[in-house]
């Protein structure tokens, strides 16, 4: 019974702790052991007599100046009657005859300490005379609750400061065995004592303490348990006993290590309140915060927003930004998370609120004091940028003359490449950050924002359109810079986007550009089929170039058509584009999109007979030059797939030809139609093949007004 | 409308921007460690981190023999789909030889 209701109240040396507690024969072993030392060493334990040691050194302290002695404390003087135990000696008979109780109970105790005691005894007995000499006595009960405070402060008093070093002597621990020794004679109860008296006129059992003792049980004592109830039988090992003990040494450790972590860092608890939390999360995040996060954190946001649309289309709602995961997250963090998202509404509204301070002097304050954020770090290097070092350099260097024929260096290209990109980047930014319509009431206002950014998006775009180098005069440079830009991937993929700033006009030279100088396009070489990267490109170049422009033709009147298909065969060998499925495919393009626009289309008229005439012209020129070269068309090995452009081709041909162009072709092509068709009936494939196959001819036989299903197989 | 930017003009300023021309393009790039790389760049910052696609990276590995101290040089090369390039190994960036 170490505890005071829960609480430990062992102290160091004591004999009633846990620690110390020494079974009767122990007891004697110690006693035994302690006289063999006293006569080894031939001294007398009674020597330690604090009385004799003593000398005298606070004698010789000077204290004088008590003469204000009363004024401070009071003149009748404290004295030594401490009346407090006066009240406690009015129940005093009844404590009593509850520690003798007490006593009884715990008699072998007692017997134990006697033992111990009676080391002391001489010293000790001199003791109490001594104390006994200056006190009014107090009755015997009382002393017993208020004694360990008499016992040192009296002695103190009484002696002169004779007893202090006995009661810290720190060899001994004699003091504390002054302390408790009076309970050993019966008049002095511990707290263990009054603890249990309380609890039995409480008329409870201490079961707080008892119940935290069984919990604490350990496996050991658990299986000890266990064995006792056995017959004391070992039930294991003793090797496995001991990797038990040292199983439980080293959890018993880590539980030691942990609690000791926990004390440590509970020391702060507490430290910062909720308020200072906020300012130093909003501290924190406020260098994370833009008011532009397209510009700034462009990958986020794009990604957040495809994954948003993959889970829509999964039927998940919420976004990663709004909501989260409420499966993924405890309950607990929700107030928390929300009060984060209140911190960074905050944040941004003060940042739109003072867009671009980069310092702030505050009223009092030496100096500026910098406003750092991801975007704006603290400069640490001043590096001149090129104004000065040009100065300087300028007078030594001037500009390279430019030679005649301006050479495209693969270097050249990319970085005007990379400044199309520049451009475009800035466009599509400034897009997104267009005036909204003007609401009610402020047009005026709105009119002028609304002319600025203007202004500022068409300079950009004229700027882009500068640099794509689209107007550089033909023949200037080969390729010409533009081609040079497509013959780049990069350049190639940019396309599109480039397109979505530009003005139709500039759409429509971009387009006369492209199909003067087609046959310098790198997709248009017939050994770029030949490997993997090569038809990568060609991918390329069908998937980014040619739909925007297709739908550009598809709108386009007859007079260009016929000027662009003009312009395509006049300066491309057609043999060479007509075997490139870039070139097949634009080729297609005018040739259906004049057809459409001859047989009438509602919105256009229908082309005055001269337009036709010159259309026709054309048309049979590009047919003498295929003639002969239709059959080439068809890339040796490709797949069906592959030639679908072909047939296609072939197919807006047809509409056009007049009834020898058509028999020329029927007759060309002859041979691609029936290995189709014969492929497609002898089963050799799978269905789907075969109807491809059967549909991709149909293309062809369709506008001549055929059908595969009339094409007779000749016997094999 | 018909003016354009000079033809030699390409806003090359600092050694980056030179790294910059390269976005998209295979390069090649030398590493501590005795490891090269080849792949697709597809993003850099200023520390020369960087994001490679189909990239084949090759170590060279020179293994002692103990007893003869013979050195024995060997070549270990392996393939990544993308691959992410601390810049801190990065010795040289450079367009591959086109020879």
């Amino acid at each position: 019974m170490s505890d005071f209701f829960g609480f430990n109240t062992v102290m160091p040396g004591r004999p009633g702790s846990r620690k110390v507690m020494l079974n009767p024969d122990e007891q004697q072993e110690l006693d035994r052991q302690v006289q063999k030392y006293a006569l080894e060493t031939g001294e007398d334990f009674e020597i330690y007599d604090y009385g004799e040691t003593y000398d005298n050194l606070a004698d010789g302290l000077e204290e004088t100046r008590d003469d204000l002695n009363d004024e401070t404390f009071g003149g009748t003087g404290a004295g030594t009657d401490f009346d407090f135990a006066s009240n406690t000696r009015q129940i005093a008979p009844a404590l009593k005859k509850e520690e003798e109780l007490y006593i009884k109970q715990n008699e072998h105790v007692g017997v134990r300490r006697s033992s111990f005691a009676s080391l002391w005894e001489n010293d000790a007995s001199a003791q109490q005379d001594s104390y006994k000499n200056g006190l009014p006595e107090p009755s015997q009960a009382a002393s017993s609750i208020w004694g360990s405070f008499g016992n040192t402060t009296v002695k103190g008093m009484d002696a002169g400061g004779r007893n202090t070093g006995f009661v810290h002597d720190p060899v001994f621990g004699v003091g504390t065995f002054a302390l408790s020794r009076p309970s050993t004679f019966g008049n002095q109860p511990s707290l263990e004592e009054i603890e249990a008296q309380l609890l039995r006129t409480a008329g409870t059992q201490p079961q707080i303490p008892a119940q935290q003792e069984r919990k604490m049980m350990s496996l050991e004592e658990v299986e000890a348990a266990l064995m006792s109830i056995n017959g004391g039988r070992p039930i294991y090992t003793e090797s496995v006993i001991a990797e038990q003990q040292a199983k439980q040494a080293r959890l018993e450790k880590r539980r030691a290590e942990r609690l000791a972590k926990q004390a440590e860092i509970a020391k702060h608890n507490g430290l910062m309140t909720q308020s200072d939390k906020d300012f130093i999360n909003r501290i924190q995040i406020s260098q994370l915060v833009t008011d532009d996060p397209y510009a700034d954190d462009f990958y986020c946001q794009v990604y957040t927003a495809l994954r948003n649309r993959h889970l829509q289309q999964m039927g998940i709602p919420g976004s990663m930004m709004d909501s989260g995961h409420p499966d993924n997250r405890r309950r607990g963090n929700g107030r928390t998370e929300q009060r984060m998202q209140q911190q960074v509404q905050r944040i941004v509204s003060d940042a739109k609120r003072n867009p671009k301070r980069t310092n702030v002097t505050v009223e009092g304050a030496l100096g500026k004091i910098a406003v750092n954020s991801v975007l704006n770090p603290r400069q640490l290097l001043q590096v001149s940028k090129r104004g000065s070092t040009n100065d300087v350099l300028a007078g030594n260097l001037p500009k390279p003359p430019s030679p005649g024929p301006v050479s495209t260096k693969s270097h050249t290209v990319l970085g005007w490449i990379e400044n199309v990109y520049t451009c475009v980047l800035a466009l599509e930014q400034m897009r997104r950050q267009q005036p909204p319509p003007p609401r009610p009431g402020e047009e005026e206002l709105a009119r002028e924002v609304i002319q600025q950014w203007n202004e500022e998006y068409g300079e950009l775009a004229r700027k882009m359109w500068r640099e794509l180098r689209i107007t550089v005069p033909i023949s200037i440079v080969h390729p010409h810079p533009f081609i040079s830009i497509l013959n780049y991937s990069k350049g190639k993929k940019v396309i599109p986007r480039v397109l979505r700033h530009l003005l139709p006009e500039q759409i429509l030279t971009l387009l006369t550009m492209l199909v003067a100088n087609f046959d310098s396009l790198n997709v248009c070489k017939s050994e770029i089929y030949a490997d993997v990267e090569g038809n990568q490109e060609i991918e390329l170049f069908m998937n980014t170039i040619v739909p925007p422009l297709l739908g550009f033709v598809s709108e386009a009147p007859f007079r260009i058509v016929v000027g662009l298909l003009a312009l395509f065969i006049e300066r491309n060998n057609m043999i060479w584009v007509a075997r490139s499925r870039p070139g097949l495919a634009f080729l297609t393009l005018f040739l259906t999109r004049a057809e459409i626009l001859k047989q009438g289309h509602s919105n256009y008229p229908i082309p005055d007979e001269r337009e036709i005439e010159q259309w026709n012209e054309l048309y049979n020129r590009l047919f003498s030059q295929l003639q002969t070269h239709f059959a080439a068309l068809f890339m040796p090995k490709a797949t069906m797939a592959e030639d679908v452009h072909v047939w296609r081709f072939l197919a807006a041909m047809a509409v056009g030809a007049s009834v020898e162009q058509q028999h020329v072709l029927v007759t060309e092509v002859r041979e691609q139609v029936l290995d189709n068709v014969i492929a497609a009936q002898t089963s050799r494939s799978a269905p789907e093949k075969a109807a491809q196959r059967i549909g991709n001819v149909n293309l062809f036989l369709h506008a001549l007004g055929l059908d595969a299903s009339q094409v007779t197989v000749p016997a094999m | 409308m018909d003016d354009h930017a000079p033809l030699e003009s390409t806003g090359i300023e600092e050694p980056l921007d030179l790294v910059r021309l390269s976005l998209d393009e295979r390069i090649y790039v030398k590493l501590r460690g005795d490891r090269e790389l080849r792949g697709k760049l597809h993003a850099y910052d200023g520390h020369l981190n960087m994001v490679l696609g189909d990239v084949e990276e090759t170590i060279t590995v020179v293994d002692v023999n103990e007893e003869t101290l013979e050195e024995v040089i060997r070549i270990v090369k392996r393939n990544c789909e993308m691959l992410f390039v601390r810049g801190d190994g990065v010795i040289l960036v450079s367009p591959p030889s086109r020879a």
